[in-house]
């Protein structure tokens, strides 16, 4: 691989990829008007911004405005992901039929803009540039959530979504202010949240309550089901990867400025993280709108992933990020199947799946392979996540914490295997002959992609040593 | 030829050929067949060289896997380890995987989906033999896993059928209960232990090192792994229902893969185990209680496959019996010829399935199924294994298993097991005098219309397993000494008297069974059904499924509305209102402004700009 020199502009190189890569799809959709062209420069920026992620790996530096922005392996292992995950979710919207025809010409846009914000905020190390990235990537989304076909579902969503992240918004900021009150500065190099200042510990968990709210944990989720079943298929799906990777780097840079306290956060990020998995997956149980379960179980997953940062340990938060990746990949896949399933004005139910197996083997395979991942059976990714978090955490000797954890993974092992079973076994009622709908094999580009997102998962399930290396240096670096 | 490619053959030639029946075959059946049969047979070939050449144990590791810091800077590494109880139990894999595939090509002839079939088969293989040549826990486990993952597919193979659907995904979560501890005592064994090799774990110096509660509490844990994928109580309830599946199914999962994973996981961390008292004392009253339970069960069952998986039930139980007593060579000499038997014996039931299309005893037996004679000799030397009669194979390994329970101080557990035994050859008799000494003249009402056609003997390549089946369930009891040496345990011998009580105990069911259903006069009606109360409640499995789904069914469902509730009414409701009146008020703004917002915001920005400019002077 060629070094490239490490200068202030090469070390934005992901940033401008995809930042020139939004632009150039802002002003195609202008001039052009023709949606093939506007998502193949959506798709080439996003690859272009992975490559650059990967070539800007090891590099590290602040360039330009010493301590408000910083290039190190722990942000570039994070903008790989979110540049990867952000290619994945165009590879879905290539043919999708749940987005409204004369608005898809601008998803491209929102949602590389969406992505440059997010890694501003994995990068950020300044209070406000942090701010800056969060409602940044947050924007787009609005407006891409309101894309749906059919407005009534839309608009309802996006007007949901909209106050609740509004309000969160505010609420980060309030506790952005606090901080700043209480140290007086808004590097984050210099904030320690330790014992000393009730103040600063006040700002410091509102602020958190706001990225929770990225996550969609346990009790900030509440957007998180509406906007999966509302949104257009790849804008939900983006929200359930790319969205999730960003939270999880976020909420691990914040942690970093824990320091030594009396305060119980470990044990409130432990309840939280219980009350999210026992919640999410028992919401799930009852649920017949894929979508809407996804929805659920991802907020259960938010659950397990906070299992990593509760032991507020290098291993723990490196099992957090392994988890966000593999995670982001798994869920990719669900909604591979859910754009291959789907149809414009009505999400894809478990009895739209009914006999996908004789439809539509492929679909059916990568449906599959993503419920087994997010079950956490071996040998998939999911399986090693959920290992290194358990471990993480009974590191600690939160035992109770992970008989919840085993015993919630059991539970859900039940919807995912209702899902699994609504594809391959139930059998198609004789009397209705259901009409060949369009099944992966038709659409390359969603075909390719749930390709990918299944080997990926394989193979970081067969021989994950790499990506937990990578994800504990970066943690390593993450918590100085 | 070198043993790493040996156990490299072993393990990935199903792998290989699961590859190609799936994909490369799929449309072309006869050619999967071939590659299902190559791959297993390289294997088979592969497993039994490895057993002739079995020296010392042999650690091979062959790459690291997977860095931890509990490891201490020694990373776990993906490997083999070849020593004396793998290879027993992985040339046994290896055969009677074999010999199913065999037989498969005669029964599965007229299914249209033989391609998934094979290939599936090569899978559950595959996952076995991996398992059993695995060089650490944590590779065991993901095999483990995939273990049950191609059970869950085996049996919903025939998806037509809800009711094997409904048994596959049984199956995969009731085991599932038990591998969620299994998991959690892994990773706690890592931690404790630093270590997850086999050898290493299962020498004295880290057992010694380990506190006595932490040893308890990973030995429990382990042990909830074995109880689910052994099918013990109280999560023994999928195995009858698993029978679903295709009959050559049952007789793998049955005989040597997914239910023997259980004991061998058992026997291969045998030292850990054992060296925790309250695992034992855990272990022997399950082992003994499910032995006699599922014993009870089976004697009243009329489908010739809910009694062999009742009876599996009941040997895994004695297995274990054997094995938390102490007795290492018991426990795994048993699991050997247990699977040879019992192979034999449910290729026997699906020869008998396969020509009359029905699963009953009685009907079996009225439409004349004694006249196919192979299946007929298979089902009796099995029978016979089964109930324990001499010189067949059940004997000798139910007589260590009876010398390593006797040796406790407390005679419980053995006075269950001999009452097991007694059941186990009564409801043993009972199946083959139903099939063998029909009698239309008793009470016992058909409850299907007997199929009239004649007996014919099954296609060779059924034909074939079933002898070779029959020749190794007499042979495998006089290879006592040969496993002995192998695992560097002693065979322990019962004393005259426990020999003479058990033979005394199997001819006395045996005479019982004669006189209830053998005899000519006989009027097929067992001694339970005088009493009709715990008639019932054997067969209704003395109602442990529904209880189930009384208690635990019946808490999710609960939970999970409670949640919905919460989620639909109270949290959505408030936001719904939210997000309506904020649409109402848009409406009624956007009415006002008449869709002026560009403008706004435009000027809005160009103001900005200005100030920007003014400021930044």
């Amino acid at each position: 691989m060629p070094q490239l020199p490490m200068t202030d502009l090469t070390l934005f190189l992901p940033e401008i990829a995809l930042l020139s890569g939004a632009l150039c799809c802002f002003i195609a959709s202008v001039a052009d008007r023709s949606y093939a062209s506007v998502w193949a420069l959506g798709t080439l920026s996003a690859i272009a911004a992975l490559v650059c992620s990967c070539l800007t790996l090891t590099f590290q530096g602040e360039p330009f405005a010493p301590g408000i922005y910083r290039i190190d392996l722990f942000s570039q292992f994070l903008k790989l992901g979110i540049s990867g995950g952000l290619w994945l979710v165009q590879m879905l919207s290539r043919d999708d039929s749940s987005l409204r025809r004369f608005g898809r010409l601008e998803l491209p846009f929102f949602l590389l803009l969406s992505g440059v914000g997010m890694m501003i905020l994995v990068s950020a190390t300044e209070l406000l540039t942090l701010y800056v990235g969060l409602e940044l990537a947050a924007y787009g989304l609005y407006i891409s959530v309101a894309l749906r076909r059919s407005l009534a579902i839309a608009g309802e969503a996006a007007a949901k979504y909209l106050l609740f992240g509004a309000a969160s918004s505010a609420i980060t900021l309030y506790g952005i202010s606090l901080i700043y009150g209480a140290s007086g500065t808004t590097y984050l190099a210099s904030v320690v949240v330790d014992g000393s200042s009730l103040l600063l510990l006040t700002g410091f968990l509102l602020m958190l309550a706001g990225f929770l709210f990225k996550l969609a944990l346990f009790p900030f989720h509440f957007w998180a089901p509406d906007l999966y079943q509302a949104a257009p298929h790849p804008v939900a799906a983006f929200v359930a990867t790319v969205s999730k990777i960003a939270a999880v780097g976020l909420l691990a840079r914040a942690l970093s400025l824990i320091g030594a306290t009396d305060a119980p956060i470990g044990e409130v990020f432990a309840v939280l993280s219980v009350a999210s998995m026992t919640l999410g997956n028992l919401a799930a149980l009852r649920q017949t709108d894929l979508k809407r379960l996804i929805g659920y179980s991802a907020v259960a997953q938010a659950g397990y992933v906070f299992l990593g940062f509760e032991a507020l340990s290098t291993r723990g938060v490196a099992a957090a990020l392994f988890y966000a990746l593999s995670y982001g990949v798994m869920s990719h896949l669900a909604f591979v199947v859910v754009c291959a399933v789907g149809r414009s004005d009505k999400d894809p139910s478990l009895s739209d799946l009914v006999g996908l197996h004789r439809r539509a083997p492929l679909t059916a395979f990568f449906l599959l392979v993503a419920m087994f991942s997010l079950a956490g059976i071996p040998p998939t990714a999911g399986f090693f996540g959920k290992w290194l978090l358990f471990a993480a955490a009974l590191e600690r000797g939160q035992y109770a914490l992970v008989l919840i954890a085993a015993i919630n993974s059991t539970v859900a092992l039940y919807y995912y295997l209702q899902v699994v079973r609504a594809a391959y076994v139930t059998p198609l009622p004789a009397d209705v002959e259901r009409p060949a709908e369009p099944a992966v094999g038709s659409q390359l580009a969603l075909k390719t992609a749930g390709w990918i997102s299944s080997a990926a998962m394989l193979a970081i399930g067969i021989y994950p040593a790499p990506l937990f290396e990578l994800a504990q240096r970066a943690a390593a670096v993450v918590l100085r | 030829m070198n043993t790493t490619l040996l156990a490299l053959t072993a393990t990935t030639g199903p792998l290989v050929s699961c590859f190609l029946a799936l994909v490369v075959f799929r449309r072309r059946p006869s050619l999967a067949i071939g590659a299902a049969l190559l791959g297993l047979g390289a294997a088979a070939a592969a497993a039994l060289a490895l057993l002739q050449s079995a020296g010392p144990p042999d650690h091979q590791l062959l790459m690291p896997w997977l860095d931890s810091e509990e490891s201490r800077g020694m990373p776990l590494m993906f490997g083999f380890l070849l020593d004396g109880t793998n290879l027993i139990v992985g040339a046994m894999v290896a055969c009677i995987a074999l010999l199913v595939a065999i037989y498969s090509i005669g029964y599965m002839a007229d299914d249209p989906g033989k391609s998934r079939y094979f290939g599936m088969l090569s899978l559950f293989a595959w996952s076995m033999l991996s398992f059993v040549y695995a060089a650490n826990l944590l590779q065991m486990f993901v095999f483990w896993e995939l273990v049950g993952l191609a059970s869950f597919l085996l049996i919903g193979f025939w998806y037509e059928k809800p009711a094997a659907a409904a048994a596959a995904r049984k199956a995969f979560i009731m085991t599932r209960v038990g591998d969620v501890g299994m998991f959690v005592g892994l990773i706690l064994l890592l931690q404790s232990a630093g270590s997850l090799e086999v050898l290493e774990l299962c020498s004295s110096a880290t057992i010694a090192a380990l506190p006595q509660g932490r040893l308890d509490l990973i030995a429990l844990l382990l042990f909830s792994g074995i109880v689910g994928k052994s099918a013990q109580f109280p999560l023994h309830t999928w195995l009858p229902d698993a029978m679903e599946g295709p009959t050559p199914v049952s007789a793998l999962l049955h005989s040597a893969t997914m239910v023997a994973a259980g004991v061998f996981l058992f026997a291969r961390f045998h030292p850990l185990l054992v060296a925790s008292t309250v695992l034992v004392q855990v272990a022997l009253p399950i082992a003994a209680f499910t032995a006699l339970l599922s014993a009870t069960v089976a004697m009243v069952q009329r489908d010739i496959k809910r009694v062999l998986a009742y009876s599996s039930i009941s040997q895994l139980a004695f297995m274990l019996a054997g094995l938390a007593a102490g007795g290492l060579h018991a426990g795994l000499f048993h699991l050997i010829t247990h699977a040879f038997f019992k192979a034999l014996l449910f290729l026997c039931a699906g020869a008998y399935i396969h020509h009359y299309h029905s699963n009953d005893m009685v009907v079996i037996g009225r439409a004349g199924g004694r006249n196919m004679h192979w299946t007929t000799a298979g089902l009796i030397v099995g029978g016979g294994a089964l109930a324990g009669i001499p010189p067949l194979a059940g004997f000798f390994s139910k007589e260590g298993i009876l010398a390593a329970v006797g040796g406790l101080s407390s005679p419980a557990p053995l006075i269950a097991l001999y009452l097991a035994s007694f059941l186990t050859a009564y409801y043993t008799a009972r199946m083959v005098f139903l099939v063998t000494r029909p009698n239309p003249a008793s009470g016992l009402a058909s409850l299907e219309e007997l199929p009239q056609k004649p007996a014919r003997e099954a296609p060779l390549s059924m034909r074939l397993p079933l002898m070779i089946l029959t020749l190794a369930s007499i042979a495998a009891g006089f290879a006592a000494k040969r496993i002995a040496a192998l695992i560097d345990a002693p065979e322990q011998h019962p004393s005259a008297m426990m020999i003479g009580s058990a033979i005394a105990t199997a001819a006395l069911a045996v005479a019982l069974a004669w006189f209830e259903y053998g005899r000519k006069q006989a009027t097929q009606r067992s001694f339970v059904e005088r009493m009709p109360t715990l008639h019932r409640l054997f067969l209704r499995q003395w109602y442990i499924d529904e209880i189930y789904r009384a208690t635990f069914g019946k808490l999710v469902a609960a939970l999970s509305g409670l949640a919905r509730l919460f989620e639909d009414q109270i949290v959505d409701g408030t936001a719904d209102k939210i997000g309506r009146a904020t649409v109402v008020s848009g409406r009624a703004a956007a009415q006002t402004q008449l869709g002026a917002f560009q403008v706004y915001v435009g000027s809005a920005v160009i103001a900005l700009a200005i100030f920007a400019y003014f400021l930044g002077r």
